[in-house]
């Protein structure tokens, strides 16, 4: 009742402290509030009666103090937001811009206040962002509507939301999918990728969206999507990496060493504090399981599909309006989808034979292109006039050494994929190209021959097989199409060797038993949690059999983590002996199925999969060879650099020359010579001191010697004569 | 020796004249003071040198554009200026047409400084009303009555300004539109339903329908001055307003237009098959429409056309309100309670014909 006998005596007169003290107590300010919400409807009134030439300062004014209050008096501000969204959705062009902006401002808040849902607020604002004609308002409204995402994923993926925020991108996307004057998808494809980029949506449904995008007749839209699939998922690492990092640690160690100079302040405390809250917090951040990123590739549905359409629709079409840089990036997302799904686009190899000449432009990308489209699973006759056009305009005598090595590169990179793609004569052919003087044809033609020699040697001539290669001939098979090899774990046959060496060493200390328990034992320490959670239940005191056990490995190294195990793996135990009984005889048989015998016959643990690694690693560095060419793997993207091969320093120019020679000079003033730096100030010739200075010896030796004999009525003289020439020089 | 030939070398040059070269100003001596100076504005008392005067519409157009001048001073005086002008002008043929000046003339309402707001009444009142009944008036009725809900949207903006005072003033605006337009200014959901609603926020009587004591404005009682003086004259315009739109006056119909009535309509319940005049005449039977104790607000921006819709309206959405605001200024007494009361009378007035008719 105090507040409300003050709260008659104040005179209210300016909207910020009447909303101050709203704030504080909205029931006692309640007439007040009514009357500035019947000023606005008013003034919203007189506005709609005259959209043009209206002074809009006082009704911004006044929406400023409905907005902020608005949620005190939800019954009377009821209609209040969708007042604002028809105001702008039905006003925006004619509306003044401070207005304007003023009113999208208003809606973010009443969001940002949990007044209206967010899908309310993004329905009135994408329409009017892909209409607008302004482009202050368009750049407002996008950052509002992606930090409105962005806050509502803040904490926890907001499903719902995002579901309806891509129905309303997926539709506007396939709205304008026809017609080729439709740019309103792009709109959808920038806040698509900005949320992909920033990892706030990373399924299939956003994917779905860009692929629709990627298939718009419009070629704005198009090459969006397209570079979406191209270099979002790049960009989504560069950012990961860069959002962390330096600019924090920097200001951690700013932060210290301004509390070791100054005196200790309560702000400057608390500031550390959360400085080292925060970073401790990234730590841990660290630790944890990154979250699975699928790129957005792999989250297509139906690949196949999609590249036709992207094929039939932008390539395959003579009529088509696109740009060469539009084509070459949907050719290059075409060709990435074909290697990386293994599909079949049988049109496109023989739309890539028109493009291979050296005079194209952009060729090496096109080149690009026809690596990777290359899979095991194209057929060979596809392949072979592509490769046989390659070599005839690339790889000859007469083109210039950088086009031979591009086109040896792409003919190898493209053999990688599939061997088959080549015929004997024309390997054998430009093999020959071994002993050329460039090096990087040289190197080019000397790598094809490695990329022979492990895949099928045969197809080489004799002298360029190697010793290896011919002695694994005997023992490969020829290359079949479409011949898959039996999936193996690599380096098994390396761990079966170790377990083998460990066995006997265990022979020679111990009991047998002993040593294959342990290994096991180790194996799933710190990794076997149910086991871990199950010991320090009651269990372990009660049992009669454990003593026993104890008793019975009183020899072993360590009997209290065998103890804990023990009862858990007991059966393992007696089934593992028996594999290890087969196992020894095992390695003496060579054939391939009994190979695989120890990924049969028992599972591997973490442990036996480090030491794979450790073994591996060690078998590598043994060889001393690089990863084989056969490596490589059609999923990965083929670098331009790949193609281009090494660059080559070629004969410059002699201002070229000197100008590389004067940028190696730069910064290295302090050694050249001091007399360049004199007369670079004032030039001149040499003064009679340095001459002096520079005389002969032997002509200087008579002149001395003179002087000591001089008697002093000289010696008189010429001090005189002296005096009188400094007189005279006055 | 060095440095000292320097020095003297440099005390020469102080002795050293300046070589004057033809066609060459004089260089200036190193004491030279520039006086030069720069001005922003130069002022001229007498603007116009034109020997003819501007025609009376220039002058005029002039005014207009001065009403939205920052000084009040000079929005006062191009008020008078026009009140002048239109004043000494034939009704017949106006200096620059109505559709121009009343337009312009409405924002005034909520101008912000006192002196400007009672020169525009004082304006409106002079030309619109006739001060001999057998004159008309300068302005005539047709044209107010076209302008009249620009007017009222600056009516009601004023009526609920934060302002004290220029809602002080605001129902003077009122009173005189009534006076001048009549029923036209009660007409339609703008002129019933909101002023009503601005009416309940002016005075303070929105808690009444909620059950909260009621309590005038708390800006209204932060003036104690003019207080008083304020809410009679509040109470004298809502009583104007009340009998203005719910109020049935009686038509006395000449003996003229009796005669013309039954020579053109020759049965007595002619009217009842004639086309109506107002639109939505069946809107009170709420056929489509929520129950009428479901009425909101909004409802009561329904069709107001009729004086039986805005006595429906009064009665579903405002009268609750109304009374009990009324009741409680009539017990303070005073002056302000025998105003109360009369507007009260008018209510009961009105509401009960209504009732009689419908019984």
């Amino acid at each position: 009742m105090v507040k409300r006998k003050r709260t008659a005596l104040e005179k209210q007169t300016n909207l910020p402290s009447l909303q101050n003290q709203i704030r504080r107590d909205p029931p006692s300010y309640r007439d007040d509030f009514l009357i500035q919400f019947r000023h606005y409807e008013s003034q919203r009134d007189i506005f709609l009666a005259q959209p043009e030439g209206y002074d809009s300062e006082p009704f911004i004014e006044q929406l400023g103090f409905i907005t902020h209050v608005a949620d005190c008096y939800p019954d009377v501000t009821k209609r209040f937001p969708q007042d604002l969204a028809d105001l702008l959705l039905h006003h925006h062009n004619t509306l003044e811009p401070d207005l304007r902006e003023k009113l999208v401002q208003c809606l973010v808040q009443l969001r940002n206040k949990d007044v209206i849902p967010s899908t309310a607020l993004l329905q009135t604002l994408f329409p009017i962002l892909t209409t607008t004609n302004s482009k202050h308002l368009r750049s407002q409204l996008y950052h509002s509507i992606v930090s409105d995402i962005r806050n509502a994923n803040a904490k926890t993926k907001n499903h719902r939301l995002n579901k309806t925020v891509q129905g309303v991108l997926f539709s506007v996307v396939e709205a304008g999918k026809g017609s080729p004057d439709a740019v309103v998808g792009l709109w959808a494809v920038k806040v698509t990728r900005e949320l992909w980029r920033r990892n706030i949506w990373d399924d299939a449904r956003t994917v779905e969206i860009i692929k629709e995008a990627s298939l718009s007749a419009n070629a704005k839209v198009m090459s969006g999507g397209v570079r979406f699939f191209l270099g979002v998922d790049k960009e989504r690492e560069e950012m990961d990496e860069s959002s962390d990092d330096e600019d924090y640690n920097e200001s951690l160690s700013k932060l210290k060493h301004q509390a070791g100079v100054s005196g200790k302040t309560k702000k400057k405390q608390s500031q550390m504090e959360r400085a080292v809250d925060k970073l401790k917090k990234k730590e841990r951040n660290k630790h944890k399981a990154s979250p699975l990123n699928f790129s957005a590739l792999h989250l297509l549905h139906d690949p196949q599909g999609f590249a036709e359409n992207l094929y039939s629709m932008h390539l395959a079409k003579s009529s088509n309006k696109l740009s060469m840089e539009q084509r070459l990036l949907v050719l290059q997302l075409v060709s990435r989808l074909i290697g990386l799904h293994k599909l079949t686009v049988i049109g496109i190899y023989s739309y890539l034979l028109k493009y291979l000449t050296p005079r194209q432009r952009e060729v090496t990308r096109f080149l690009v292109a026809a690596a990777q489209a290359t899979h095991d699973q194209v057929p060979p006759d596809l392949l072979e006039p592509l490769v046989r056009k390659i070599a005839d305009e690339f790889v000859s005598e007469g083109v210039a050494g950088e086009v031979a090595t591009a086109g040896l590169n792409s003919i190898r990179e493209i053999c990688a994929r599939q061997p088959l793609a080549m015929e004997e004569t024309l390997l054998q052919d430009l093999t020959t190209y071994k002993g050329s003087k460039d090096k990087g044809v040289m190197m080019a033609a000397r790598s094809l021959i490695g990329l022979y020699r492990e895949v099928a040697p045969d197809m080489l001539k004799r002298k360029d097989r190697g010793k290896t290669a011919t002695m694994e001939m005997k023992t490969k098979e020829k290359l079949r199409f479409g011949e898959e090899a039996p999936g193996t774990i690599e380096g098994l046959d390396l761990l079966e060797k170790w377990y083998e060496e460990q066995k006997q060493k265990k022979v020679e200390g111990g009991g047998e038993e002993a040593a294959a328990e342990e290994d096991e034992d180790q194996g799933w320490e710190g990794w076997d949690v149910e086991s871990d959670s199950d010991d320090s239940g009651s269990w372990i005191g009660v049992s009669d059999d454990e003593k026993d056990i104890e008793i019975s490995d009183s020899e072993d190294e360590k009997p209290s983590a065998k103890n804990k195990k023990a009862k858990a793996k007991e059966n393992e135990d007696e089934m593992d002996v028996d594999t290890k009984d087969t196992e020894e005889s095992a390695p003496a048989k060579t054939d391939p199925d009994s190979f695989m015998s120890l990924a049969t016959t028992r599972i591997l643990t973490p442990a036996d999969l480090a030491t794979i690694a450790k073994m591996r690693a060690a078998a590598d560095l043994q060889k001393a060879s690089s990863k084989p060419i056969t490596a490589m793997r059609n999923e990965d993207e083929v670098d331009e650099s790949i193609i281009e091969g090494p660059k080559t320093r070629g004969k410059s120019d002699k201002e070229a020359r000197l100008a590389a020679v004067q940028e190696g000079r730069e910064g290295r003033e302090k050694y050249s010579s001091k007399r360049g730096k004199v007369l670079a100030e004032k030039p001149h010739s040499t003064t009679n001191k340095e001459k002096a200075r520079k005389k002969n010896f032997l002509m200087t030796l008579g002149q001395a010697k003179k002087k000591q004999k001089r008697s002093l009525i000289e010696h008189r003289r010429i001090l005189k004569a002296h005096v009188e020439k400094q007189k005279k020089g006055k | 020796m060095g440095s000292s030939s320097k020095k003297k070398k440099e005390k020469q040059k102080d002795f050293v004249k300046p070589k004057l070269k033809v066609g060459k100003t004089k260089p200036k001596a190193d004491n030279h003071t520039s006086t030069s100076f720069k001005a922003k504005a130069i002022v001229v008392g007498h603007q116009s040198l034109n020997t003819a005067a501007p025609t009376v519409q220039s002058q005029l157009k002039h005014n207009l554009t001065l009403l939205n001048h920052h000084a009040y001073t000079t929005r006062r005086d191009s008020l008078a200026h026009i009140a002048s002008v239109f004043s000494s002008s034939p009704a017949s043929n106006p200096p620059i047409s109505y559709s121009v000046l009343l337009p312009a003339l409405a924002p005034l309402i909520v101008d912000s400084t006192a002196p400007v707001r009672t020169q525009l009444l004082t304006l409106l009142n002079s030309l619109t009303k006739s001060k001999d009944p057998r004159q008309d008036a300068i302005i005539p009725v047709d044209a107010i009555q076209m302008h009249t809900p620009r007017f009222l949207l600056y009516i009601h903006s004023a009526m609920t300004h934060i302002s004290a005072e220029i809602r002080a003033n605001s129902t003077n605006f009122l009173s005189w539109l009534l006076d001048v337009v009549g029923e036209e200014a009660v007409r339609g959901a703008k002129g019933w339903g909101k002023t009503l609603k601005c009416w309940i926020v002016l005075l303070g009587w929105e808690g009444a329908k909620s059950g909260q004591s009621v309590r005038g404005s708390t800006i209204e009682f932060s003036d104690p001055g003019k207080n008083k003086k304020a809410s009679l004259q509040h109470l004298g315009v809502l009583k104007q307003f009340l009998s203005t739109g719910i109020l049935e006056e009686e038509v006395q119909l000449s003996y003229f237009d009796i005669k013309n009535r039954s020579l053109l309509l020759p049965h007595q319940y002619s009217d009842a098959y004639m086309m109506p005049k107002t639109s939505n005449i069946y809107g009170h039977l709420n056929l489509f429409g929520v129950l009428a104790e479901n009425l909101s607000e909004e409802d009561a921006e329904g069709s107001a056309e009729d004086c039986d819709s805005r006595r429906r309206i009064m009665t579903n959405v405002f009268e609750g309100s109304i009374r009990t605001g009324l009741q409680a200024r009539l017990q303070e007494g005073g002056e302000v309670g025998r105003a109360a009361g009369a507007v009260l009378k008018v209510l009961d007035k009105a509401l009960k014909t209504e009732d009689n008719e419908m019984t």
